[in-house]
């Protein structure tokens, strides 16, 4: 079965796209609009991969990165921080909860991203 | 000058005018001189007249010679004594000290009793003179008293006292027609009560000036222990007036700062008599911990002599609150920027893709024009960004070690496409020797980019552009060349000025900010460095950036800046 991934991000413009072009590239993607939406969704269908915004309403990146973290299976669990706050403290605790990568979403193209995604778990 | 009152210990501080001081001192000591000579009448009269003893009477006298004596000496130099005041208050003492050698002694109250009302009259503010009056007043219906039982022996005693009385009274009542029906006198009244109020009045105006600062504002001694404190300070720090006066200023509320600090603070103020001023790091009586900008000042007199130290600080809490609320908008307003432009990129990039279908030539030329829009767009939000970190001054320098030659790489490797695209000539001569040094790799990089950008930006195709990055014993020098467009004489000043663009280039290069190079002079400039650059039109510029050879120095804020 292809890869699963999550896609957390409460802009749906965005969310969308992101969904759209992971799935052309063949990955079973999931979304969800919010943190609160998205750890209940992890818990249910525990993907391979989480896309993360950091600003979102209910419960934020961060948030939901230290729930995530707690669970078990979670620990390990590839996440790829997408925001645009760009904020030398929330890196840091990103980076403490053990976020792959931090990136900036206006600076980057969405076929970065896939690259780095791939770099993660690899080919679908 | 105002003579400032402290309310709590009563100690008077004056301010350091000429001989304003010493007059204070001559009035006091007359006064105490005054004071004395009557409470050695009222303790030795009675017992002298009792007991007759000759012991008594002398030490009595004695007494009263020496504060009469303080009196003359120091009352004579003052002003306020007139000549023939002057002349008759020596010919009393005079006679005095004559009765005294020569033992023909005939008792005190003759020359208490012209010397104590004239002195009075001279010396004295109405109010103080009505204050003595009653206590001399008191003392004379005390002596009289005795009289009745005594009748004898004081008989000689009450007639002096009340001559004492007769002439007081003449005097009061002389002083006091002089001053209704003479114009002088009603003049010299006028004056004297519009002194007076206006004396009050401006030690009225500056204490409630004071004490309605905003500002903390305190007075010492040279020692650095506080005789005055206005309001605020008790407001801001959360101490008492009681619990700051008396005690060392800011050992209640100053936290401890580096040695360093304190060292430079005293051989400001104390050795080289000048202003100091610095941020302090307090502590509130509540716990709450504050910023406070201090200014300090040593208030010299006429002889540079140290006096006082006035040291104001303000309370910055709440200008920090409100950089801190702005600085939060600006990363809120960015983002909400952002996300849009996010949007407009990322679709525009799967439609170039065909993700959405195969898309004509002319469609691509178009939407390629929007992605471009768009890119421009997002690098003008991250410049904005930078600027506003900048001005608010929350952007962080984080010096580690780095070695400038991987940042240098990393920003010609960025630039590559555009190199290519324009077929510019790009020479890069960076000092392999240069060691690993403390240093921001995201400033660095910021610069890099700014002046590397900028050189290709501004150079027509097949231009050359030089990189080159050295160091000395004193400074490590960033020096990039280009075969551009040049800038402008007229120009030239404004270079460095935010949303500046040179008309040569405006229409030439429509793609820039206008902020590249005020983000690189305010970076420079903040690391401890600084930019200069030649320039010649149709030929080109060098820009050269410096930095101390040691690297740059630590800056604590809030906020990264976004390359």
């Amino acid at each position: 079965m292809a890869k699963h991934i999550l896609v957390v991000e409460d802009d749906q413009p965005l969310r969308k796209a992101l969904r759209d072009m992971l799935a052309k590239r063949g990955y079973r993607v999931s979304e969800a609009q919010d943190g609160e939406v998205g750890i209940a969704a992890a818990i249910d269908s525990h993907p391979d991969l989480i896309l993360l915004d950091l600003l979102m309403p209910r419960l934020d990146g961060l948030g939901m990165l230290q729930r995530l973290r707690q669970e078990p299976w979670g620990k390990d669990l590839p996440v790829i921080i997408l925001t645009n706050v760009n904020d030398v403290g929330k890196v840091q605790e990103a980076v403490v909860n053990k976020a792959f990568d931090f990136l900036v979403k206006a600076d980057w193209t969405l076929e970065q991203i896939a690259e780095k995604v791939r770099e993660k778990i690899g080919n679908p | 000058m105002a003579r400032l009152k402290n309310q709590a210990g009563g100690k008077s501080v004056s301010a350091p005018q000429p001989g304003d001081a010493l007059t204070l001192l001559r009035r006091r000591i007359f006064l105490y001189g005054c004071a004395l000579g009557l409470i050695a009448m009222v303790v030795a009269a009675p017992v002298q007249l009792l007991h007759g003893a000759n012991t008594v009477l002398i030490i009595q006298d004695l007494v009263v010679l020496g504060s009469f004596a303080l009196v003359l000496l120091f009352g004579y130099r003052t002003q306020n004594l007139t000549w023939p005041m002057r002349w008759i208050a020596l010919i009393i003492f005079g006679s005095f000290v004559i009765n005294v050698i020569t033992g023909t002694y005939g008792g005190v109250g003759i020359y208490w009793t012209f010397l104590f009302p004239m002195a009075m009259f001279t010396f004295f503010t109405s109010r103080e003179a009505l204050v003595w009056s009653a206590s001399f007043i008191l003392f004379i219906l005390s002596v009289t008293a005795l009289s009745i039982s005594e009748p004898f022996l004081v008989s000689y005693n009450v007639t002096q006292l009340w001559t004492t009385g007769a002439i007081l009274t003449i005097l009061t009542i002389i002083n006091f027609l002089r001053q209704r029906f003479t114009e002088q006198g009603r003049d010299a009244l006028l004056k004297a009560q519009r002194e007076t109020f206006e004396q009050q009045e401006e030690l009225r105006k500056f204490k409630l000036a004071t004490d309605s600062a905003y500002d903390h504002i305190v007075i010492t001694d040279p020692d650095g222990i506080v005789l005055y404190a206005n309001a605020a300070a008790s407001r801001i720090t959360g101490f008492s007036h009681n619990e700051i006066i008396g005690t060392k200023a800011g050992k209640k509320w100053s936290l401890p700062m580096p040695r360093k600090f304190y060292e430079t603070l005293w051989r400001t103020i104390k050795t080289k008599k000048q202003i100091f001023t610095g941020e302090l790091k307090n502590r509130r009586k509540n716990g709450e911990v504050y910023y406070a900008l201090v200014s300090i000042s040593p208030i010299l007199d006429e002889h540079g002599n140290l006096r006082f130290f006035l040291g104001i600080e303000r309370d910055t809490s709440r200008e920090k609150q409100i950089d801190l609320a702005k600085s939060e908008f600006v990363s809120l307003a960015s983002h909400q920027l952002r996300t849009p432009l996010s949007a407009i990129n990322w679709y525009t990039e799967m439609l170039l893709n065909g993700d959405a279908g195969k898309i004509t030539a002319e469609q691509k030329e178009y939407l390629n024009e929007v992605y471009h829009g768009s890119q421009r767009m997002v690098a003008l939000v991250n410049a904005l960004l930078n600027v506003s970190r900048i001005d608010l001054g929350t952007f962080a320098i984080e010096p580690q070690p780095t070695r400038i030659q991987e940042i240098a790489t990393i920003a010609l490797k960025e630039l590559e496409p555009q190199i290519r695209q324009k077929r510019i000539r790009m020479i890069s001569t960076v000092a392999k020797d240069i060691p690993t040094l403390p240093l921001d790799p995201k400033l660095i990089l910021i610069i890099l980019q700014n002046l590397l950008s900028n050189a290709v930006k501004y150079t027509p195709s097949k231009g050359t552009v030089t990189l080159r990055i050295s160091r000395d014993a004193k400074c490590l020098t960033i020096e990039v060349q280009d075969t551009g467009y040049g800038i402008a004489k007229q120009d030239h000043s404004r270079m460095f000025q935010k949303l500046f663009r040179a008309d040569n280039v405006r229409e030439r290069v429509p793609d820039g900010t206008g902020l590249g190079l005020y983000i690189v002079k305010s970076i420079l400039e903040q690391s401890g460095g600084k930019i200069s650059f030649t320039s010649e039109l149709g030929k080109g510029t060098i820009f050269r950036a410096i930095l101390p050879a040691t690297g740059m120095k630590l800056k604590s804020g809030t906020k990264g800046l976004t390359s």
